[in-house]
């Protein structure tokens, strides 16, 4: 990695080892947006507080409105282009079609990302754990209910294919 | 967002250097207040000196009695810790009322403190735990209370050669706390007032934020309390009552400075209800 304003970094996205030279001040969602074509993340707020851009660093969800790209050098990012296993969609995504989760579409992204991390550590969470887990995700469209509807929904197919 | 130098220092020695060096340089912890302030050219830094690869400055550990916490630890980290859930519950409640979950995936309870905001949420259990910050100049350390180390809104007393390596709480065992935040919304807001009481045999400890410059310690009310086991009604009242008359609270977007009084009130009296009545545990 350069010292200043330009970096190289080497980093993996959706499981494909990536490098690539960006500045300081830009962030990573932009990059993810702009240099990949990545746009499922959003920028809502821009401050951390509505989730619309949630991906997994390092496996936990984070704001990627207040990553540096930059400081994603050596790490592993997962977007929602690269939960689903080719030519499916992943059953948390069936579910919010399902369950009527998805109204505008502009938080849903960083909700199925937090939900996906929320299901990877605890496969079988409460409605209030579900709820904790999705509080740094805002909607303003459906009034959540359906989205912890379609949580549930996928938790127990997905402990159901884990047999 | 300015455009600004970034390194990545691999050693604490080097990260305390490039800071002296540059007088626009701040440090980057998880950076969910300071990218904030950035993206918002409220801070314009010349240099960020990203901390992350000092892996040493990460980690929760229990040492003779001792509780380590390192700078660079997680507040999702801490909210999660067993040790912590065991032995000071408390503190693991404040981590879990930090922003979102997904701010704690990131922020640290150095940045927290550092950052020190009146409304810091570790600064309450920090302070009423006795916690001492750990400050190194890459060569030696030196050790003062948080309480100290917290001196105003946004301030602290780190000197520019100096980095805040971690916190030491010292016998961590036999506290009963309890933290309580009131905010607008339940969950990722910053408080209107926070409140950490602990109890340790017949000592109590009462930490107010929200409601001065920097979270305070109310030692009027705990005097008046030391060494009685069970306080009744009326005497915990007292002691409530002096907290909301020592607070300096202001009036702002968050609540007025009456309603913070009422809720010191009411809630110092309410928890340490909780802590000196049969069965309060935690």
């Amino acid at each position: 990695m350069k010292k200043g304003f330009v970096h190289e970094i080497n980093f993996t996205v959706n499981g494909i080892k990536r490098a690539l030279s960006v500045h300081s001040n830009e962030t990573l969602l932009k990059v993810l947006r702009e240099h990949y074509g990545l746009t499922g993340a959003k920028e809502g707020c821009g401050g951390g507080e509505c989730g619309a851009c949630t991906v997994l660093l390092n496996g936990s969800p984070v704001n990627s409105c207040l990553v540096l790209a930059v400081e994603a050098d050596n790490a592993h990012i997962l977007t929602i282009e690269g939960i689903a296993a080719k030519d499916s969609i992943h059953p948390i995504q069936q579910a919010f079609i399902e369950y009527g989760a998805v109204q505008c579409g502009f938080c849903t992204p960083g909700m199925i990302m937090t939900a996906y991390a929320l299901l990877q550590k605890n496969p079988d969470p409460d409605e209030a754990q579900i709820k904790r887990a999705l509080s740094g995700n805002l909607c303003r469209c459906t009034g959540y209910v359906q989205i912890i509807e379609a949580v549930k929904a996928a938790a127990k197919r997905m402990k159901g294919k884990r047999g | 967002m300015n455009n600004f130098n970034y390194e990545r220092p691999r050693s604490l020695r080097e990260a305390v250097s490039l800071r002296s060096r540059n007088a626009g340089a701040f440090y980057l912890a998880g950076g969910t207040d300071l990218i904030v302030q950035m993206r918002d050219d409220l801070l314009k830094p010349s240099l960020l000196i990203d901390l992350k690869a000092l892996k040493q400055l990460e980690g929760i550990d229990m040492k003779k009695d001792v509780l380590h916490i390192a700078a660079l630890t997680k507040v999702s980290a801490v909210e999660m810790d067993r040790t912590l859930l065991r032995t000071l519950p408390f503190l693991c409640d404040a981590a879990g009322f930090l922003g979102s979950p997904l701010t704690r995936n990131k922020a640290t309870i150095g940045g927290n403190i550092c950052n020190a905001s009146p409304a810091a949420e570790f600064g309450t259990p920090l302070i009423a735990l006795n916690a001492r910050a750990v400050i190194s100049d890459g060569e030696k350390t030196r050790v003062m209370a948080v309480e100290d180390f917290m001196t105003g809104v946004k301030k602290n007393a780190l000197k520019r050669g100096e980095l805040l390596s971690g916190f030491i709480i010292p016998d961590p065992k036999g506290h009963k706390g309890r933290f309580f935040k009131k905010s607008r919304i339940k969950l990722v807001d910053l408080a209107t007032v926070n409140i950490t009481v602990i109890k340790k045999g017949t000592e109590y400890r009462i930490a107010i934020g929200s409601c001065f410059i920097k979270p305070l310690r109310i030692r009027t009310a705990e005097e008046m309390l030391r060494g009685i086991k069970e306080p009744d009604a009326r005497l915990l009242g007292k002691a409530a009552r002096i907290c909301a008359e020592e607070i300096k609270p202001i009036d702002d977007l968050r609540g007025t400075a009456d309603f913070r009084r009422d809720i010191v009130f009411h809630y110092v009296k309410k928890l340490l209800g909780e802590l000196t009545a049969k069965g309060g545990q935690r």
